[in-house]
């Protein structure tokens, strides 16, 4: 703004605007247009039998408030913790080994990261099926080896959601991850070494901080899903397990409350951003790694 | 100013298949000024990160105050390191950087925050506590990387061309500053550097090393005047090497080079007739004769003048170039011409040849 007087830079800035106007038309299209959309039905009520009246209310957040709602939304942080929570544990590790593996090696093992991208991530919910269902794979596994004597029967349990959920978010902590590790600095180390630090607190004091911005990049990016993937719950849970995603979908597909599913679509997009506010307060950058 | 503080035993290493370091053995006093010369690729910086503990010797010894740390881990060693690239923590300002390694070590943190700021005095940078690596210039970096190690009070402190990155004029300026440092401190500093002359300027020793094997150790004057060997003498100084065989004449010592002859200095063995030796001359001692003088015959290939510095490139009959310089530009041959050079007999001494390594 400070450059409104040079009429070069002024002319540059017109330039810019022309070329960039397809970008802002894309994001106002597909990304302002919806939201403004969702917004407004948010605030509007349900007709008597199908589709939306034009009558404001406030009635749509007032039901979040019911207990149901504010139970499935307390579930689905929790679950979402706690699906974080194990991607951390796992994807960090995998994703920090990957980067320092000989580039050869590190070639095959992030081909193998990436390569369950290329099919349908349903139909490999639909692989887990297999593997959970009583005396399905796992059982027959476990049963031969004498570990256990009665089926598991994990399809349909909360873990087993736990487990789909980890299986189909932790790609990408990984790749935030091995990004970051990557690009580290292992003269740093060196030099934490040489002042006096062991390996662990060399590790805590400055690969972790230095790769913080991957990792909570993958945190983002494993802990707003993990409140959404609707999908998992259904295929991997049965019935039992509703998580808000659940409910916005029943309510958009089932029972056709339009105003309510926007309702709390906008109050997991105000968690979402939520998120993102903390990231930026932990790492102290304005950029997500190229993600966002 | 006698006492051992650090030695190097027969040091060997491997990468791969290539040999870096093929023995290599020496002791630093305490408050001694280390230099490791050479050109790059020559195993200076492998010797300091095996100093360090970065970097395990395959064979050979590293003895650090009497006591053997050679399997030790880098942060059991009271050794310290100025890295190449400063390798400053970018999340952490200069304050938190400099403390560091006294915060490891669950100093106190009043007593932190004192060394911290007398180790900025030091480097002449008070008061830069709160500054964020990003923010400081090359030089700056500089001298927050020398606190962060010297506050540590090691007893020997490692230096891997601490000065590369910096420009000529602010590397002077720190050359002079490292020593003063150095000096009040009376840590011993192992210093390595591609530059001869900072190697000469700073050093109370150098160590010239090729090939993973130091060619010769000594004060800058011993290796500067009685260079052991063809490598040395014209790596520092870029001294001239002529190959010929030894001539005795009236009890004393020649070269006959290259369809002349020439008078030289033994400065060790003294050859016996007839036997091939090897003379180094330094440039600026080569002078020209009567053209029915004694000498070495040789033609003038190029001349140019640079910093004051006339150059000439002269080419003898056995296809060797000999540089000759001399202060100004007054100059009467020119190229093409024939003319005959020679030396006085204190500025030509024999060497090791050394050049087929």
């Amino acid at each position: 703004m400070r450059n409104r007087k040079n009429p070069m830079k002024l002319r540059e800035h017109t330039a810019n605007t022309v070329m960039l106007a397809p970008m802002y038309l894309f994001t106002i299209v597909f990304l302002i247009g919806p939201f403004v959309y969702m917004l407004v039905l948010s605030f509007l009520s349900r007709a008597e039998t199908w589709g939306v009246v034009n009558e404001f209310t406030l009635r749509n957040y007032r039901r979040i408030f019911e207990p149901v709602y504010l139970s499935t939304f307390w579930e689905s942080v929790k679950l979402a913790f706690l699906v974080t929570g194990l991607v951390i544990l796992t994807g960090y590790p995998f994703g920090y080994f990957m980067a320092k593996l000989a580039p050869r090696k590190r070639g095959i093992v992030l081909m193998l990261v990436i390569i369950p991208f290329w099919t349908s991530s349903l139909m490999r919910l639909y692989g887990w099926i297999v593997i959970f269902r009583a005396n399905g794979l796992l059982d027959k596994f476990l049963m031969d080896l004498h570990l256990i004597r009665e089926p598991l029967k994990l399809l349909y349990t909360y873990p087993a959601v736990v487990v789909g959920m980890i299986y189909a978010l932790v790609p990408f902590m990984i790749l935030s991850v091995y990004s970051s590790v990557e690009k580290m600095d292992w003269t740093l180390v060196e030099a934490a070494r040489d002042l006096g630090a062991g390996p662990v607190k060399a590790f805590l004091t400055v690969t972790l901080r230095c790769t913080m911005p991957g990792l909570m990049t993958g945190v983002i990016l494993t802990f707003v899903p993990s409140m959404a993937l609707f999908f998992i719950a259904d295929i991997l849970g049965g019935n039992k397990i509703a998580l808000i995603g659940n409910v916005i979908q029943d309510q958009l597909m089932k029972v056709h409350d339009w105003p309510f599913a926007a309702a709390l679509s906008v109050v997991l997009m105000l968690m979402t951003t939520l998120m993102i506010f903390l990231y930026r307060k932990i790492t102290g950058s304005r950029d997500m790694e190229g993600i966002v | 100013m006698s006492e051992t503080i650090l030695e190097l035993q027969n040091i060997r290493k491997k990468f791969q298949e290539t040999e870096v370091l093929r023995g290599i053995s020496l002791k630093a006093d305490a408050g001694e000024f280390i230099t490791l010369l050479g050109s790059s690729g020559c195993g200076k910086t492998t010797t300091l990160r095996i100093i360090s503990g970065l970097e395990t010797a395959d064979s050979g010894r590293v003895i650090l105050e009497g006591k053997d740390v050679t399997g030790e881990v880098p942060e059991k060693r009271s050794v310290n390191t100025v890295f190449q690239n400063y390798a400053l923590f970018p999340h952490m300002n200069v304050g938190a950087n400099i403390g560091y390694g006294l915060k490891i070590r669950k100093r106190k943190k009043a007593e932190i925050r004192q060394a911290v700021h007398d180790a900025l005095e030091l480097v002449q940078l008070p008061g830069f506590e709160n500054r964020m690596p990003a923010e400081m210039s090359g030089g700056q970096r500089q001298r927050v990387a020398i606190a962060r190690a010297i506050v540590n009070e090691p007893k020997v402190l490692l230096l891997d061309e601490p000065l590369g990155a910096l420009d000529l004029q602010l590397r002077r300026q720190m050359q002079i500053e490292l020593k003063r440092l150095q000096k009040q401190l009376g840590i011993t500093f192992i210093y390595i550097t591609h530059d001869q002359e900072e190697a000469l300027n700073m050093s109370d020793r150098i160590a010239v090393m090729k090939n993973g094997v130091f060619q010769q150790i000594g004060t800058p004057s011993e290796i500067y005047d009685r260079p052991k060997n063809s490598y040395v003498a014209s790596f520092v100084g870029s001294a001239n090497i002529l190959r010929g065989q030894a001539l005795r004449k009236d009890g004393e010592l020649w070269i006959r080079y290259a369809g002349g002859v020439a008078p030289v200095t033994a400065l060790r063995a003294v050859p016996k007739d007839g036997e091939s030796v090897t003379a180094a001359v330094r440039s600026e001692y080569i002078e020209f004769v009567e053209e029915d003088g004694e000498g070495i015959p040789a033609r003038v290939k190029e001349k140019s003048f640079a910093a004051g510095m006339l150059r000439i490139a002269l080419e003898t009959e056995n296809g060797d170039e000999i540089i000759a310089s001399r202060h100004g530009i007054d100059f009467s041959l020119a190229p093409g011409d024939r003319t005959v050079f020679s030396f006085s007999r204190e500025h030509a001494v024999t060497v090791e040849d050394r050049d087929e390594e």
